[in-house]
């Protein structure tokens, strides 16, 4: 089960899912500039799996989605 | 919960919004501007010669100043969203017109400014007449061309969803009339096997399964014309596959020949032709309905004579 501070099992909490996307997103911005905002989420995916190999698959899906949106919401505050 | 990204970007757009960047393509851009203002004198300077009337003058030269450059955009796209709608748009007749329209107009731009700077005494004794006249292409046009995107990006995109949609409707009809004919085929083939494994039911579900078939289809290409036309505006013209008669004629014909066994529709047949006169015979009788217990005599087949 998986809350907003802990988690039951091996997964990680809502805050430290949205941190790493966080953390990630600014990664990818700060390498590719505004280019991110033309990336498919399966390109996201792509480009975040080395940092995510350890996590558990539910988390490792659910990390590109978030960081695809962030960029999204970026995208929205640029124009 | 607040993102730290989100704060990045926007703490960069505030940065971004107090400074200018000055590339290349902003730099061309200035040339355009100033190059279409040098045109805009130099066609005056033409045109007023060519006409005394103020108006038409005028008329020309914001012609000739506009229309070159801009019908030329269409023709040197600069980015990849420029080279996609090209690549659309060639294949529709007005391209045509407007590959005919900036080459005679880039045409015209070369003789006048050939002749207007062969007038000049400086540079027909030095020979530069061409080298002028190239250079004024470049400014007047090119440069301009280039800078000028020829639609917006949503138009872009709407023109490519029409673009998209039309040659979905084209496959999808291509696709729907093939399976149409290999789903006849089919019907033809078992034919040709033979109906007598199937029973009464099935048949009249294989033909109603036929005629189901076409009316599906052609809602389907009701449905696909109907959404390009709002889309476009324009209405595709439909011609209905119930309404083709080859298509009418393998229904009935594969209709027909399901139910046409020989018990069925023989009887049917004649017990429409009986049921329509007023009197028949015992003989015309026999035949819809055989009567074994009867006072008159029937024919044993297997009688000797």
């Amino acid at each position: 089960m998986r809350g907003f501070r802990y988690s039951s099992d091996k997964g990680l909490s809502e805050r430290d899912l949205r941190e790493l996307a966080d953390v990630l997103a600014m990664k990818l911005h700060n390498k590719m500039g505004d280019r991110v905002y033309r990336l498919s989420r399966s390109d996201v995916s792509e480009l975040v799996a080395p940092y995510t190999d350890d996590l558990v698959s539910d988390d490792q899906r659910a990390v590109p989605w978030l960081i695809w949106h962030l960029f999204q919401e970026a995208y929205e505050l640029e124009r | 919960m607040s993102s730290r990204y989100l704060e990045m970007v926007r703490g960069q757009r505030r940065r971004g919004s107090n400074g200018v960047q000055f590339t290349a393509k902003s730099l061309l851009a200035l040339i355009a501007v100033v190059s279409m203002l040098g045109s805009a004198v130099y066609w005056w300077g033409v045109q007023s010669q060519l006409t005394d009337n103020k108006i038409i003058a005028i008329a020309f030269t914001a012609i000739l100043v506009l229309a070159p450059p801009s019908l030329t955009s269409f023709l040197i796209p600069w980015s990849p969203g420029g080279m996609l709608l090209q690549k659309i748009n060639a294949r529709t007749y007005g391209y045509l017109v407007v590959i005919g329209a900036a080459l005679y107009l880039i045409y015209y731009s070369f003789e006048i400014q050939y002749s207007w700077w062969a007038a000049q005494p400086n540079v027909a004794d030095t020979g530069l007449v061409l080298q002028q006249v190239i250079i004024g292409i470049i400014g007047f046009i090119i440069i301009p061309a280039l800078l000028w995107t020829p639609v917006t990006s949503e138009e872009l995109v709407e023109q490519v969803r029409q673009a998209h949609l039309v040659k979905r409707y084209e496959l999808q009809t291509q696709a729907d009339i093939a399976i149409l004919r290999a789903t006849l085929l089919r019907a033809q083939e078992k034919a040709l096997i033979g109906f007598a494994n199937l029973t009464v039911d099935e048949k009249e579900e294989l033909a109603a399964v036929m005629r189901s078939l076409v009316s599906g289809i052609d809602g389907t290409l009701k449905e696909i014309g109907q959404s390009v036309k709002q889309v476009s505006g324009a209405t595709i013209p439909f011609e209905a596959l119930d309404d083709n008669d080859d298509i009418r004629g393998y229904l009935d014909y594969i209709h027909d020949s399901l139910t046409g066994n020989a018990l069925l529709p023989q009887r049917t047949r004649d017990r429409h032709d009986i049921a329509s006169r007023a009197e028949f015979t015992d003989e015309e009788i026999d035949e819809v309905r055989p009567r074994r217990n009867n006072n008159r005599q029937l024919r044993d087949p297997y009688e000797r004579r």
